[in-house]
């Protein structure tokens, strides 16, 4: 049973978790004492399958720790590490007006109450494995509180620091009725520690709210992510959604998004490049329960040695959800014989007037252009890494905080180059 | 510049080139002409180093080189150029990323120092300027939904921008009208030099009004088997090929 694999870490947080998440704590943690670790018949994890998964011994290591290797983002930063948070503003220590970070554990008897009823009320994952693990072992919890009607401009950077073998991070954003915010939330970066990694953000977000959120993963291949990104939105809400990965043993992330109210908008971009044996997982589900909501979602992987990718994105249309224009898109490239993908795009809907679309293609590196690109003197690997990257960045293009775009792009474009390479351990 | 001896190649076990021998010399301009399914093309796939073109005997010499043991892309860094008949779509590469990485690699394997973004970007232009294709065609995918005669051109500024010592031009008249014709031609003509050559491969005699050959050569059956100057073209004009199953 998997509550036995997580039952250092369920111990954990019932001893250092504040008296009010309790509850939650117990119930989750008896929901994994009767659940088996999902395995190769297990729907929703049959191409990834968690079986073999063991906790690490919990260990911190500062040294292992390079703060120097996070990026400059033109933003707020917000390293969040065991010890605690630490605020690094642009040009002040001080978070911009308007939003709040608290810790769970700081939070007083009426937040606390208010953090409780929002949490596991935003979309789910499929199996529930994700959020439930996520309330057992709940060890930091941060909520991120923007204001009615606030407009900040610098985005918020949260850098999961990477000091341990273990982490179990929860966030809940609550983006107030027509504010303005940006958030990158970030794991994996300046490490070499093996760890485990759990994360469940949800994001709630009140009438017309606009928040544009990333969530970077840039692991090494010894490390294990799993987690989840689950949204509510209110009436006219627009989340402008970015998922990059790379890197991993495993990195599994489920994005899930409930359109509760009408006029929502949902734009949901991500990419992903696996190489070596690496294991890149997607799963995506668009609640449309509201009508005159609309979603666009584009995923597109490039995929290369013995890597395996996973895409499953769902779109389900309520009956009540009229007018819904919605479209899923997901591309693939292998660069070697033995990279695989599976990718499923699924409908299902329920109202009869609306427009949907969904495709999904994988093809492989394109010979022609590869000799197109050695016969102007480029050598094969940078040909590779040049149509590799050329697969993906169009995608970069709709990041609309420039010092991200450019990070990121430049990230795909090394990781590209590596997984023309292939992995060098092999 | 270039020696090519009994020269035979394969393409899927099929025996395309049969003994081919051409010798061109610093600043000269050959023009390859021939039927369909003479060979023609795969000459020039088979100077570039296209894969699944199996080279079976001859040799090439290039510069004082063993063109057949290099890499393709070393032939490039070398100083070879190939115009394609058909160029590659990349898309998402932009064309001046693509140029950009081509120069580099091809100064680099030279020991010149890479161009500085800047002064990249002014030849780009200017080149661009010259095959008369707008700016913004720098900005767009390599050849992604470029226009038959765009492609053409967007050959021409590539071999324009590297320089190179010989340039195989593949067909590079075909799909063009009178006017983008003019404009590939007088690009040519603006490059002929003294250390530069060309082998000008083509079905019609109508490019080489415009590009003066030194040497006219007729391609049938795997080899070449007549040699002339300018006036062969316009005999062949007249004539036709039939004439030639005989000499092939």
């Amino acid at each position: 049973m998997i509550g036995s694999v997580f039952e250092p870490a369920i111990a954990a947080a019932r001893s250092d978790a504040p008296g009010w998440l309790r509850p939650k704590i117990d119930v989750a943690a008896m929901t994994l004492a009767a659940t088996a670790l999902p395995n190769r018949k297990s729907e929703h994890w049959k191409y990834a399958p968690l079986t073999g998964l063991a906790l690490p011994d919990l260990q911190t290591d500062n040294s292992s720790v390079d703060s120097e290797a996070s990026p400059d983002l033109g933003a707020c930063r917000i390293v969040a590490t065991f010890e605690g948070i630490k605020v690094s503003g642009l040009g002040s220590d001080q978070l911009p007006c308007g939003v709040e970070v608290r810790s769970f554990s700081e939070l007083d008897e009426a937040d606390a109450g208010r953090v409780l009823a929002l949490m596991g009320s935003a979309a789910k994952d499929r199996s529930g494995l994700i959020s439930t693990v996520s309330d057992a072992t709940l060890g930091l919890g941060l909520w991120i509180d923007i204001a009615d009607n606030a407009d900040i401009n610098a985005p918020l950077h949260l850098i999961w620091q990477d000091n341990s073998t273990w982490l179990s991070a929860r966030v809940l954003i609550t983006a107030g009725r027509n504010s303005r915010a940006n958030i990158i939330e970030h794991f994996g970066i300046g490490t070499s520690l093996p760890s485990q990694q759990h994360s469940v953000t949800e994001l709630f977000l009140a009438a017309g709210a606009k928040l544009d959120y990333c969530r970077i993963n840039t692991h090494i291949n010894t490390q294990t992510f799993l987690g989840g990104v689950f949204a509510r939105l209110s009436r006219d809400a627009t989340l402008n959604a970015f998922a990059y990965a790379a890197g991993a043993k495993v990195c599994r992330n489920e994005w899930g998004a409930v359109f509760a109210e009408e006029g929502a908008h949902v734009e949901l971009n991500g990419i992903y490049l696996p190489t070596g044996r690496e294991v890149v997982d997607f799963h995506t589900t668009l609640e449309h329960a509201a009508a005159h909501c609309t979603s666009e979602e584009t995923f597109r992987g490039v995929i290369g040695d013995k890597a395996n990718a996973v895409f499953n994105g769902r779109i389900h249309i309520h009956p009540d959800a009229q007018k819904t224009v919605a479209q899923l898109s997901n591309k693939n490239l292998l660069t070697s014989d033995q990279a695989q993908v599976n990718t499923k795009p699924e409908l299902e809907i329920y109202a009869n007037d609306v427009q949907c679309a969904h495709g999904a293609t994988v093809a492989q590196i394109n010979d022609e252009a590869v000799h197109y690109c050695r016969t102007r003197g480029i050598a094969e690997a940078v040909a590779a890494q040049l149509i590799g990257v050329g697969f993906v960045v169009s995608l970069f293009d709709r990041i609309a905080h420039e010092p991200l775009r450019e990070w990121l792009s430049d990230q795909a474009k090394q990781r590209c180059l590596a997984l023309v390479a292939g992995d060098p351990s092999e | 510049m270039l020696s090519i001896k009994e020269l035979r190649a394969s393409v899927e076990d099929k025996a395309i080139l049969q003994g081919l021998s051409l010798n061109v010399g610093p600043g000269e301009v050959h023009a390859i002409m021939g039927p369909n399914g003479a060979g023609k093309s795969t000459l020039g796939h088979v100077l570039s180093g296209r894969p699944g073109y199996e080279v079976l005997s001859g040799s090439v010499e290039f510069d004082g080189q063993d063109l057949l043991a290099m890499e393709t892309e070393e032939r490039a860094q070398a100083g070879l150029f190939l115009a394609f008949q058909y160029p590659v779509e990349i898309p998402g590469v932009s064309n001046m990323e693509f140029l950009k990485a081509s120069v580099d690699a091809v100064r680099e394997a030279n020991n010149l120092k890479a161009l500085d973004s800047v002064s990249f970007m002014k030849r780009a232009r200017e080149v661009s300027k010259a095959v008369n294709l707008s700016v913004d065609f720098l900005k767009r995918g390599v050849n992604e939904g470029f226009s038959g005669g765009e492609k053409k051109r967007n050959e021409l500024m590539q071999m324009m921008l590297l320089e190179p010592k010989l340039c195989i031009l593949d067909e590079t008249d075909s799909g063009l009208d009178i006017d983008a014709l003019q404009v590939v031609a007088a690009g040519v003509n603006a490059m002929r030099s003294a250390d530069r050559s060309f082998i000008v491969v083509t079905h019609y005699q109508r490019l080489l009004d415009y590009i003066e050959p030194d040497f006219v050569h007729v391609l049938a059956g795997g080899k070449i088997v007549r040699s002339g100057g300018k006036e062969l073209a316009l005999e062949l004009e007249s004539k036709g090929y039939a004439w030639l199953d005989g000499a092939a």
